[in-house]
């Protein structure tokens, strides 16, 4: 309960200190550009939640603490996604007359993450096993990234389009719009209580897939279902704020030290959590750029979270807890 | 469930796994108050059979029938609240106290939004008929061998299962927590359970059980009693070894 009450003010501070962050003050602010902020720290929070659960779920699902969104290859496809879709909107104009700018980007993320799930959801179907789906994952991640970096030498004969798919791939909350965080928060809010409702049989598949089996989990459609939520919660977040790393693999982690391994209070914490620390990047990322501009966000994340993961994984891992 | 009655059937099953055929028309009944013993060579299919009988393994060909129903059609709740399974050794990694441990076995009752009405007093009386209610607050990868064993059979209890099977319970084990594991599972077959366990140890078998089932290569070589199962001849069929008369380890718990 402590920690709830914790996670949930260091989410007050933030999102206050992101609505009071940026070059024009407090005092001097409008109705538009205080609209825009909202956009910006809703698109945080949302991403943040997202980031974080997805973590716990991919966690729970491989029973590896250091599992992520990324080892499915969801992530990846998404991104791939929204680069063809940045791609498209400025070679081909036309496209946006079929389908909304607002639209697009959010549309071509989940498209890509549909690809990957659908190929992850076609093998699990066939073979069953976690380990199969983790390999098949991994490389689509690596295929996908692969296909995201000759998109992006591409784009560098277009000025433009090269410095679009460079902020997106380096990750930013600050292009989120309210269409595309309109779209992204029903999605993440079903997500969320849709994983909050597998907690219990996530706790269950900690004993291994038979054990599991045995007490009466239905293995296939956890592993399935875990997938899907996965995947809705990747996306999302990818579309609203591109390559933001690290989330789901610390929060859920510095969580589950202080919480134990149950997924429902997991979850919970987690999506709070998630939320702050996203937010708090962000105004870090404001407030700590020499100059005018901003740090890419998913610089921020891995600049702070890489060496706290190490400090962090070494604490747990000599007190025995991990 | 009256002592005596067929609670889980066989017929004629086979089972494939990895395109190799592990089990070969084995055919057994399992009956409520009795104890059926498994046992084999290494690679005879005793794990095997253990996971067919639980419905980890599906049948390639024949039966595994429980109350009147073939365990495959069955959903996994409907399953686990028949047929409970005990592993050799448990996968559950740290972070866990005994007494979440044991609440795993309340899942295949629980609801999607709460715990079912008998949820802890399932658990309370699943630690104390194993003898490990002190052990409840205790973190479960901090416990013995013989603790650990006794939990995971009190989350096998806690599922209220009339059928219980154990995949070589006592393989890690030392004399002493053998034994204690050997005279629990008689209590609980006194009980009312069915329980049906795969050992390697033949002196064990042969206290233990009620009924005896000799496997070798996926196949049954004999079934019956123990004194007409672990004969000299089906030893040394099955084992390739010489079984010396008036064997025995010659040791028991005290006040056994």
């Amino acid at each position: 309960m402590r920690l709830m009450l914790g996670v949930s003010l260091a989410l007050v501070v933030a999102a206050a200190a992101s609505l009071a962050t940026g070059p024009v003050g407090w005092a001097d602010l409008d109705h538009q550009l205080l609209l825009l902020r909202l956009i910006r720290l809703l698109a945080g929070i949302l991403a943040g939640a997202a980031l974080a659960v997805a973590g716990v779920l991919m966690q729970g699902l491989f029973r590896n603490p250091l599992a992520s969104p990324s080892v499915t290859g969801v992530s990846a496809g998404a991104a791939l996604g929204v680069e063809l879709a940045l791609m498209g909107s400025v070679l081909l104009p036309g496209l946006l007359v079929i389908v909304p700018a607002a639209c697009l980007r959010p549309a071509a993320g989940f498209g890509g993450a549909a690809l990957a799930l659908g190929c992850l959801l076609a093998v699990a179907r066939r073979r069953g096993d976690i380990t199969s789906v983790v390999l098949l994952g991994m490389v689509l991640s690596m295929l996908f990234s692969a296909l995201g970096a000759y998109l992006l030498s591409l784009a560098n004969d277009r000025w433009e389009l090269g410095r679009i798919l460079v902020t997106f791939t380096l990750g930013g909350i600050d292009t989120a719009t309210g269409r595309s965080v309109a779209v992204a928060a029903p999605l993440v809010a079903v997500a969320l209580g849709a994983s909050w409702c597998w907690g219990r049989t996530l706790d269950v598949a900690l004993s291994g897939e038979h054990e599991a089996a045995s007490l009466g989990v239905d293995t296939r459609a956890m592993m399935r279902w875990t997938l899907v939520w996965t995947a809705v919660l990747a996306s999302a977040a990818v579309t609203l704020g591109g390559g933001i790393g690290f989330v789901g693999l610390i929060v859920p982690n510095v969580v589950r030290a202080y919480l134990g391994p149950g997924h429902r209070q997991l979850i919970i914490a987690s999506a709070l959590g998630g939320a702050a620390f996203l937010t708090a990047a962000d105004v870090c990322a404001r407030v700590l750029h020499p100059g005018p501009g901003e740090i890419p966000l998913g610089a921020i994340t891995s600049l702070v979270g890489a060496p706290f993961f190490i400090w962090f994984f070494s604490r747990e891992r000599a007190a025995g807890r991990l | 469930m009256t002592p005596g009655e067929a609670v889980l059937t066989v017929s004629a099953l086979s089972v494939v796994r990895s395109g190799r055929e592990v089990l070969h028309d084995i055919s057994l009944s399992l009956r409520a108050g009795d104890v059926q013993v498994l046992i084999g060579p290494n690679g005879s299919g005793k794990s095997s059979l253990v996971m067919a009988l639980c419905g980890l393994l599906p049948p390639a060909a024949g039966t595994v029938t429980v109350g009147g129903a073939a365990i495959a059609r069955l959903s996994p709740r409907a399953r686990a609240r028949l047929v409970a399974y005990v592993p050799q050794r448990s996968e559950l990694g740290s972070g866990l106290s005994v007494a979440q441990v044991v609440a795993m076995g309340r899942f295949a009752h629980d609801g999607a939004w709460g715990r079912d009405a008998a949820h802890q007093a399932a658990i309370s009386e699943a630690l104390l008929q194993v003898d490990a209610l002190e052990l409840a607050r205790r973190p479960f990868t901090e416990l013995s061998g013989g603790e650990t064993q006794r939990v995971l059979i009190a989350r096998a209890l806690a599922t209220r299962a009339s059928i219980l099977i154990l995949d070589e319970p006592s393989s890690a084990l030392d004399v002493a927590h053998r034994l204690g594991i050997l005279r629990l599972l008689r209590r609980l077959a006194e009980a009312g359970k069915a329980v049906l366990v795969a050992l390697h140890d033949l002196n064990e078998a042969t206290q233990l059980a009620d009924q005896v089932v000799l496997l070798r290569s996926g196949r049954i070589l004999a079934q019956g009693s123990p004194q007409q199962v672990i004969t000299a001849e089906h030893v040394r069929s099955a084992y390739g070894v010489t079984l010396l008369p008036g064997g025995g380890y010659g040791y028991a718990l005290d006040g056994a």
